[in-house]
C-alpha cells in the first residue's frame, strides 16, 4: 500500500479525468441530481482526531472512490447524504446507543473489514498508521514511578 | 441446670444449626443480585484483530514493560498472563480462521480467590472489579483456587506481589475506562454495566445468529463472570475453559465454613449442657 502511495502520482491525473468523464456519463443518463460530485471529494482526507499512539492516517480517498462502486458502501447514512463518518460515530462511542458504533470503531471496522474481505489493503497498525515513540512514553512513566 | 433450662439449650443449638445453611443461601443471593450494577467488559471476538493494542495499553497503564506489538511470532504458542503481562492476545487457529482472544482476569461475580484469601488482599469490589492489596502475606492460595488460572507471583521479587488485571481500578476511579478497551482500535472491547452488556452481547447473536455462537461466556460460568465473551466457534476451540460449571467457586465451601463456628461453639455448648444436667442428677 505504501508503495501505491508514492506511484499513484504519475497516473493520477489519467484517473482523476476518468472518474469525472465517468461521473459526467452518469448523471446525462440518469439524469439525477447528485448531492456531491466525487470531484468535489477530497483527494486526501487526514483522520487525526484520535492518535495516542500512532500518527495521523492519510486516507487516500480518491483512490478509494476510484476503486469502489457506490459512495454510499462507506458514507452509509440513512438519510442518504453523504457527510463524514464523524456526523454520526461519536467519540467514545454511546452507552446509551451501543449498536451504533463509536468513532474509532467506525474508522477500523470499516477499513479493516472491507479490506479483509476483499483480501487488498492494509489490514496491519502500521500499514495505515506511522507508529509515535510509544516506547518513549513508557519509559517516562517508569521513571516518575 | 433443671430439665427446662437443658431443653432450652438443646433446642436454640438445633435452631442454630438448621438457620445456618439458609444464612449462607441469603447472603449469596444478595451477592447475585448486584452483579447487575458490577461493570463489565464484553469481549466481541469476531472483531479482534490481533494487534495487541490493548497488551500495550495494558502494560503502559501498570508501569510494566512494553512489550513489542509488530512482533507476530508472540502467537506461534498459546500464551499465559504473567507479573509483567496481565493481558495477553492469543491467536486460535478455527475452522472460521484465525480467531484472537484476549485472556485476562475474568472478575468473577463470586470470585474463588477473594473467598480463599486469609487476609482479605484480594477483594472483590462493590462496583465490581477483584483487586488486589498488598497486606497480602504471599500464601498463593489465590493462585490455586483461580478458576483460570490468573494470579501470578513475583517469585523472583524481594518484595513479591501478586500480579494480575486489576480492571484498571485507578483509572475507573478516576471515572475512565480501562486502558486496553480505550486502546482497542475495533471495539472489541466494550466497556460498561453488566447487565447492559449482556443485552447488547444478545442483541449481537439475535441480529447475526449465522455469525456466533449462541452462547456468552461468562454470563453463567463459574456464577458469572465481569468479562463477557461471544464468539464465533465454540468456546473451548479458542483456549476457554468450558468444563468449569455454573456454580460460583465459593459456594462449594460455603455451607462447610458457616457451619464451622457454630459447630465450634454449639458443640461444647451441648456436651457442658449434659454434664452440668448428669452433675445436677447425681447430686
Amino acid at each position: 500500500m505504501k508503495r501505491k502511495s508514492h506511484e499513484r502520482k504519475g497516473d493520477d491525473a489519467v484517473r482523476y479525468v476518468a472518474v469525472i468523464f465517468g461521473i459526467c456519463v452518469a448523471i446525462l443518463i440518469c439524469g439525477r441530481a447528485i448531492v456531491v460530485l466525487p470531484q468535489d471529494a477530497p483527494e486526501v482526507v487526514t483522520l487525526d482526531t484520535l492518535s495516542k499512539r500512532y500518527e495521523p492516517v492519510t486516507f487516500p480517498h480518491m483512490l478509494h472512490v476510484d476503486v469502489i462502486e457506490s459512495c454510499e458502501e462507506c458514507h452509509h447514512a440513512p438519510s442518504g447524504e453523504i457527510s463524514a463518518c464523524s456526523e454520526c460515530h461519536t467519540t467514545p462511542l454511546d452507552p446509551e446507543n451501543r449498536s451504533k458504533l463509536g468513532l474509532k470503531g467506525a474508522y477500523h471496522l470499516q477499513c479493516v473489514g472491507c479490506h479483509q474481505d476483499s483480501q487488498s489493503g492494509p489490514t496491519r497498525c502500521a500499514d495505515c498508521h506511522q507508529r509515535k515513540d510509544v516506547k518513549s512514553i513508557g519509559t517516562r512513566k517508569l521513571e516518575a514511578r | 441446670m433443671d430439665r427446662r433450662s437443658f431443653l432450652k439449650a438443646v433446642s436454640f443449638g438445633i435452631a442454630g444449626l438448621t438457620t445456618s445453611p439458609f444464612a449462607a443461601t441469603k447472603r449469596a443471593h444478595a451477592k447475585h443480585s448486584l452483579s447487575d450494577d458490577f461493570v463489565a467488559v464484553l469481549v466481541d471476538t469476531t472483531r479482534c484483530i490481533g494487534c495487541r493494542s490493548c497488551e500495550e495499553a495494558c502494560a503502559e497503564a501498570h508501569h510494566l514493560p512494553i512489550p513489542d506489538v509488530s512482533d507476530d511470532s508472540v502467537f506461534e504458542k498459546e500464551r499465559q498472563t504473567s507479573t509483567s503481562q496481565l493481558t495477553v492476545v492469543n491467536r486460535y487457529r478455527t475452522e472460521k480462521g484465525d480467531i484472537f482472544v484476549k485472556k485476562q482476569c475474568m472478575h468473577c461475580n463470586e470470585p474463588a480467590c477473594a473467598a480463599a484469601c486469609l487476609v482479605k488482599a484480594m477483594q472483590k469490589r462493590k462496583e465490581g472489579p477483584v483487586t488486589w492489596q498488598d497486606n497480602c502475606m504471599g500464601c498463593r492460595i489465590c493462585m490455586v483456587s483461580c478458576p483460570f488460572d490468573i494470579p501470578k507471583f513475583e517469585y523472583n521479587s524481594w518484595n513479591p506481589r501478586i500480579q494480575k488485571c486489576d480492571f484498571c481500578w485507578e483509572r475507573l476511579m478516576r471515572g475512565e475506562e480501562p486502558a486496553c478497551v480505550e486502546a482497542c482500535p475495533q471495539e472489541a472491547l466494550v466497556f460498561g454495566k453488566r447487565k447492559e452488556l449482556i443485552e447488547e452481547a444478545k442483541r449481537r447473536i439475535y441480529q447475526n445468529p449465522d455469525k456466533y455462537y449462541h452462547h456468552i461466556y461468562g454470563e453463567h460460568e463459574v456464577g458469572g463472570t465481569g468479562w463477557l465473551y461471544i464468539s464465533a466457534v465454540p468456546f473451548e476451540q479458542i483456549g476457554f475453559k468450558t468444563d468449569v460449571g455454573t456454580t460460583a467457586y465459593p459456594e462449594y465451601t460455603k455451607g462447610f465454613l458457616y457451619a464451622v463456628p457454630f459447630v465450634l461453639i454449639l458443640w461444647p455448648a451441648f456436651l457442658t449442657a449434659i454434664r452440668s444436667l448428669t452433675k445436677a442428677e447425681e447430686e
